[in-house]
């Protein structure tokens, strides 16, 4: 019999299937349980020491349960709690195992020249190779950038200020996206920030947790957590770029390793949201730019619409740029961090996404945006139009003035 | 940190939570909406009871006939009949405007359940009125092959024996759609199915031939789990037959249409919808709320209006929390009322518990013993106010309308 | 089985009265030394005493101190038990917690009784006993560990009539024993009466044994004969998840509400002692749910947060030899009462005792029973197993069509008719799908136990299957069952809510009492589902 668990407790569920209706896997893939027999209903299994469902390794984690569910059931955590689980049966595999490791696998790239890990990610030689490892052959996996984020930034002209603010800029932007991270750091510069990208800090950990490796994802949030605490005990903002990173550092490291991070859970402020928490502090003002007849479409992300703080850069962007810009509301892109990456989860992938890619597609939009690095390469490989982080569309189309004293 | 100052701000994305933020935004007010869960449209019928079955007694004929049994403090006398009439006109003209239209009401209208009984409702989508039905003698009956939660023989067994359908015949028919798999698949994976060009064809085809033309056909929820009645007029037509979508248990398709036409509207008129957040508090001066607060990830956040709805609904829907002898209002810790005896012992009887709720005055603002509203700018709309025994009575979503829209126009 | 023509005017050596596990322990025994043996039990197996209680398979320590006798009793029939019944019984284990609110003395006459009754236990530090069950009060000041275990009655009733079926021991249900039949002071035979037809039949015999647990007052008036019985209440509370791994007791004087039992998917809690209006009395009142919540919180102090999906209630047949005790004080021992002492040769009644040793006063009675009839056979019952282990061609098969934990699960509750279902699951793949999700009761395995000529009311296949008695109680597999009664032609004639409202109206009678806090969404929901939007009790317009 397994030890109880006391944090997860599948009481609040009253299986009404909200959290099924909405599953954009269990639409796709019929495999699939759906979050409410994976999640509360195999749960009471579980305590039990009885395996709950099978097939709970569809599960892509994208929250949409978590989103749809009257009562505050915990689904996905508990669907994730049981893929890390020991009693169950389900060991990860090695696809699993090169998908939580992304960090790690970019950073051994990055050691060789931009063109040569271009050149070895996009030959159909290597591709063929991870495909063998279960990474499918037609997934757009991200390029690796061939810089380091964190190394750009330190060859920066370093700013001073009083007023200090922390960024997480996360994985995505650290491997293959460190043009957003520049941006963003233009920006709060612009209005008077010193920006600290603290040394040490590592994954957030949440692609081990999403394919099971939960061990090395405690690691990580103890690590970050104790970095992370010490700015916020000193009222230094900490800001995110990612969704994903954000939901993970604060709701997620409380509710999935208590014991890595005791005390005080961290507060981290979404990108778009500490922009326009500067923009009403008057310590930044943000006109509309020349946006050169440009449209936008913009998807959110479902751990940004899971993280319960509305859609900060889609309400930026309309501040910014009106009617240009147009929210998709088409829901999951079918990505889910690495998920669609993963061979025979690809195709689920695609299909979650056609609604998102028709949609794109259909409004003639120049320009995709949205604040999740995954979510825009699946958005880019599904319909060939480019996507860009909000903070981007921010700094190259509007016209920014600091009041930097 | 967010120092936006809505009009409105709307709690609770449930019939009246939805409602509420399209009516207040329709007539150009800032609105924000925070939800925690998709609210129940997902799961019940997405029909607008008004008023089925009189207190004292039997189906009304017309919901306003039984309007004078109602007891003091139901809401509809909160809100007169002359609020419930404009809410009705507002509610069809929106369904008329994002052409999903909802059929104009005098008096009852009766859908089909897959209990094999007759639901009294008010406003109904045309694919749900068994009114249509009336013309036909031949009623089949048409479950899909191993679908869940629909059985023909219940409907057919339970109508064919009704005195009230007594010119009818009812025969149950089985359509194959191997498209959906051999099992474990609803009405929601059905009617999604139908969303296709392939799947409303493959529907058609299979059944004509099956048919008579000129019959009446009772199927489950699956012409479509988008808002419009394209495929419910394509297969009327093409089937030559009058067609009828019944009430199931959850999830339930056609409060899903509804939602997503709601959610739509919500969307194209700029209303700003923060997801998955739960109000924890709210702060409160000289008898008005300021601000209510989420917490997030971000920590703990506040959200400034000049009006709020709380339109959070019962206990499913969270806006009544309850512990033994006692029950409040989640966010502002409202009192409410609880007479002894929350459950009747018997199942189909009325429920005590289902008209516990906030006591509002005729401004629907929660009010004390005397009438007094405890805060002036927090209006409540839907199942969260006092005194309707929907499930009993028939008066669920006729009361969330009824009261949204009250509480929208009294901004 | 219900074909009441087939055995009518047939000879058996012995009638039992009572489909509950005393019955069907005699029913066992007896078949198994050759006695031809039919039970007549008037609902439903396992619908009375033998499931109304926590499901507490005693190690003894409970009675180690005002009961020794008893306590070294369970301690053997434990171990009986946990040998031969291991598809109804969760060898869990058990611990009894001392919170600083409890009498320190007891603690030590309970481990002197302990172990002069043979009763295993072993200390543990507060600390080790929260480690192993975090959910525990920071009350707690001693802890220890016993053979306490978890049985489900529901199964252990029938998977000894099945058992005894194989040595040709017959039973029916829904099976009211109206009349017993004597002349010259011998019992001749019972008539029974089809609880569902109305109709009667004669069955004569040589014996007749009440078996009726609290009922057996009434049955003996049917002789004239007097019990002295006294019904007593006993109220749980059945939490919709295990909050603990193992059983967990208070460790102080026997008392209201001081054992936890986990048990499959959920957790029971009880248990009270009342005065019993009668019987039948199984209802808790509102008060009673609210007086054992807030006695739970005592030991589990988080039980705020844990939903509560029915309480319920049994009643005890406890002994009132000379009305001079009552309630809990009562002796837990068995009786055996001999009516040849009134007159009446061929009746016998049992009654007291307790769940844990059903098999010992079976062996008992059937000595008795048998020494009427010359029969030297010893009992047996307690060295063959109940239900064989599944083999491994059946579990090979099985591995194919249902999930690898279900199947086992579907084993213990089916027992020799798992077959049945596997055929059903391997020659169609929608009998593979869950009819209910909350229990994971899978369309075979549902529509295997409808097919039974026993299930004469969804509340029957319920007591099979578990079906509708997990977290939705009822509001999704009840209309699903419905739909496959329909689907099966078992419905006969009846309406959908004639079948249903039944049903919902038995599940609603659970949550009735229970009902604020996490539970009042699932009857909002409930609710809503049935009389919202399926009108399941409405009329027709004029």
């Amino acid at each position: 019999m397994p030890p109880i668990k006391k944090e997860i407790n599948p009481d609040l569920c009253t299986g009404c299937s909200a959290c099924t209706v909405s599953c954009p896997v269990a639409q796709a893939a019929p495999e699939f349980p759906g979050p409410k027999i994976a999640g509360p209903v195999s749960e009471r299994f579980r305590l039990s020491g009885v395996a709950g469902a099978e097939r709970i390794s569809y599960c892509s984690n994208c929250k949409n349960c978590d989103i749809a569910c009257p009562r505050g059931v915990p689904v996905s955590l508990m669907t994730m709690a049981a893929l890390n689980g020991q009693d169950n049966g389900i060991r990860p595999s090695l696809n699993n195992l090169i998908l939580a490791n992304g960090p790690a696998m970019a950073r051994v790239a990055g050691i060789f020249p931009h063109f040569l890990v271009k050149f070895a990610m996009e030959s159909r030689l290597s591709r063929l190779i991870l495909d063998g490892l279960g990474i499918d052959k037609r997934s757009p996996l991200p390029v690796f950038a061939g810089e380091y984020f964190p190394d750009v930034f330190k060859k920066r002209k370093k700013f001073k200020s009083d007023k200090k603010v922390v960024l997480f800029s996360g994985c995505f932007i650290n491997f293959y996206d460190p043009e957003t991270g520049t941006d963003f750091v233009d920006i709060l510069e612009k209005a008077g920030y010193e920006v600290i990208l603290p040394e040490g800090l590592v994954c957030c950990g949440l692609p081990m947790a999403a394919n099971g490796f939960a061990g090395k994802a405690a690691k990580n949030a103890a690590v970050n957590y104790g970095i992370l605490k010490k700015y916020c005990g000193e009222g230094i903002p900490v800001t995110a770029l990612c969704p994903s990173c954000a939901l993970m550092l604060t709701r997620e490291y409380g509710e999935m390793f208590p014991e890595a991070v005791s005390g005080e859970p961290l507060a981290v402020a979404d990108a778009c949201s500490f922009i326009a928490s500067l923009m009403e502090k008057g310590e930044l003002e943000a006109r509309e730019g020349n946006i050169g007849g440009m449209s936008f479409i913009y998807h959110a992300p479902c751990h940004l619409r899971a993280a319960g703080d509305g859609l900060p850069g889609y309400e930026l962007l309309k501040r910014l740029a009106g009617d240009a810009v147009k929210n998709a509301s088409a829901g999951c892109c079918g990505i889910a961090g690495s998920y669609g990456f993963k061979k025979g989860k690809y195709e689920i992938g695609i299909k979650v996404g056609r609604a998102l890619f028709d949609e794109v597609k259909k409004s003639g939009a120049s320009l995709a945006v949205s604040e999740c690095g995954t979510c825009r390469v699946q958005i880019t490989g599904g319909t060939g139009v480019r996507a860009a982080h909000p903070v981007s569309v921010v700094k190259k189309f509007t016209v920014l003035s600091g009041f930097t004293r | 940190m967010n120092g936006k100052i809505y009009d409105n701000i709307v709690i609770g994305a449930g019939m009246a939570g939805l409602l509420n933020a399209v009516f207040s935004a329709s007539s150009g007010k800032s609105v924000k909406l925070i939800t925690a869960g998709a609210g129940s449209l997902t799961i019940g019928s997405g029909l607008i009871d008004l008023l089925g079955y009189s207190t004292v007694g039997g189906i009304l004929k017309d919901p306003f006939d039984g309007f004078s049994t109602l007891e003091a403090g139901h809401p509809y006398l909160k809100c007169g009949r002359a609020a419930i009439d404009k809410a009705v006109r507002a509610f069809l003209d929106i369904c008329d405007k994002r052409g999903f239209p909802y059929l104009p009401a005098n008096g009852c209208r009766f859908v089909p359940t897959a209990m094999g009984r007759l639901k009294p409702s008010f406003l109904v989508p045309p694919s749900m009125d068994m009114e249509s039905l009336r013309g036909a003698e031949t009623v089949y009956v048409a479950g899909v092959d191993g679908m869940k939660d629909f059985s023909p023989e219940i409907i057919c067994g339970a109508f064919s024996s009704m005195e009230y359908f007594k010119c009818k015949r009812f025969e149950p028919l089985s359509v194959s759609l191997p498209e959906l798999g051999a099992a474990g698949f609803g009405s929601m994976e059905a009617a999604r199915f139908m969303d296709s060009e392939e799947g409303c064809s493959a529907f058609i085809d299979r059944l004509k031939g099956k048919i008579n033309t000129g019959c009446g056909m009772i199927i489950p929820p699956i012409l479509g789990s988008k808002p419009g009645l394209w495929v419910y007029e394509r297969v009327k037509s093409e089937l030559n037959a009058e067609i009828c979508e019944s009430a199931v248990i959850p999830p339930a398709v056609t409060g899903y249409r509804l939602r997503s036409m709601l959610m739509g509207f919500l969307g194209d008129l700029g209303v700003e919808l923060a997801e998955n957040a739960r109000v924890i508090s709210a702060e409160v001066k000289n008898g008005r709320c300021i601000s209510v607060s989420t917490a997030g990830p971000g920590g703990v956040k506040s959200h400034r209006a000049d009006n709020f709805t709380v339109a959070s609904g019962g206990f499913y829907g969270g806006g009544l929390t309850s512990a033994a002898g006692r029950v409040w209002e989640s966010v502002f810790g409202l009192p409410v009322k609880t007479p002894d005896g929350w459950a009747s012992a018997d199942f189909s009887e009325r429920q005590n518990y289902s008209g516990f709720g906030v006591s509002v005055n005729d401004r629907l603002n929660a009010c004390d013993i005397l009438g007094k509203p405890v805060y002036e700018n927090v209006y409540f709309a839907g199942r969260i106010i006092a005194g309707a025994d929907s499930p009993y009575e028939h008066s669920g979503n006729g009361v969330a309308l009824a009261t949204s829209y009250l509480a929208a126009s009294l901004l | 089985m219900r074909d009441f023509k087939g055995i009518a005017d047939t000879w058996f050596d012995v009638v039992i009265i009572g489909g509950g596990v005393t019955g069907a322990g005699i029913l066992r025994d007896l078949s198994m030394r050759g006695l031809k043996t039919v039970l007549f039990e008037k609902s439903d197996l396992a619908s009375g005493t033998s499931s109304r209680f926590h499901g507490l398979l005693h190690s003894g320590a409970r009675y180690a101190v005002t009961d020794p006798e008893a306590a070294a009793e369970c301690a053997s029939e434990n171990a009986v038990l946990n040998r031969i019944a291991k598809y109804a019984v969760e060898p869990s284990g058990g611990m009894f917690v001392r919170t600083k609110n409890d009498d320190r003395d007891f603690e030590e006459r309970w481990k002197e009784g302990c172990s002069a009754s043979g009763v295993f236990f072993e200390r543990i530090s507060a600390g080790e006993a929260r480690e192993m069950e975090p959910g525990l009060t920071s009350d707690t000041e001693s802890a220890y560990l016993v053979k306490d275990c978890a049985v489900d009655g529901f199964r252990l009733v029938w998977q000894n009539v099945l058992s005894a079926g194989f040595y040709g021991g017959d039973f029916r249900t829904y099976a009211e024993v109206a009349c017993i039949e004597h002349s010259g002071g011998k019992v001749t035979g019972v008539r029974v009466r089809d609880a569902v037809s109305g109709e009667e039949i004669s069955v004569p015999c040589g014996c007749v044994v009440n078996a009726t647990g609290p009922w057996s007052a009434h049955t003996a008036k049917l002789v004239g004969a007097h019990i002295g019985i006294k019904p007593d209440k006993g109220a749980l509370l059945a939490f919709n998840h295990r909050f603990c791994s193992r059983v967990v007791n208070r460790l102080r004087m026997p008392s209201d509400g001081d054992i936890f039992v986990p048990h499959g998917s959920v957790t029971i809690f009880g248990t009270t002692s009342s005065d019993a209006s009668g019987p039948d009395d199984s209802q808790p009142s509102d008060a009673e749910a609210r007086y054992l919540a807030g006695l739970a919180g005592e030991i589990f102090p988080e039980i705020e947060s844990h939903r509560i999906l029915r309480a319920f209630a049994g009643t005890r047949p406890l002994i009132d030899l000379d009305h001079a005790h009552l309630g809990r004080d009562a002796s837990r021992n068995f009786i055996i009462t001999d009516h040849e002492k009134d007159g009446l040769s061929g009746f016998i009644t049992i009654f007291g005792g307790k769940l844990t040793t059903y098999r010992l006063m079976a062996e008992k009675i059937s000595d008795i029973v048998c020494g009427k009839f010359f029969i030297t056979k010893k009992c047996r019952t307690a060295e063959e197993e109940l239900l064989p282990s599944m083999s491994q061609s059946l579990a090979d098969r099985a591995k194919k069509v249902f999930p690898p934990s279900g199947a086992e699960l579907i084993y213990a509750r089916l027992g020799p008719l798992f077959e049945t279902a596997l055929k059903k699951a391997e020659a169609d793949p929608r009998r593979r799908e869950l009819l209910c999700e909350c229990e994971f009761v899978t369309l075979a395995e549902y529509e295997t136990a409808a097919a039974l000529d026993t299930s004469v009311s969804l509340s029957d296949i319920r007591r099979r299957t578990r079906m509708g008695m997990g977290t939705c109680q009822g509001s999704f597999c009840g209309f699903r069952a419905l739909v496959s009664v329909f689907g099966m032609g078992l419905n006969r004639e009846r309406g959908g809510a004639e079948i249903l409202l039944p049903f919902l109206n038995e599940r609603w009678k659970g949550m009735k009492p229970a009902m604020w806090g996490l539970q009042m969404p699932e009857a909002e929901l409930m609710k809503n589902i049935y009389s919202s939007s399926l009108n399941i009790s409405g009329g027709q317009p004029e």
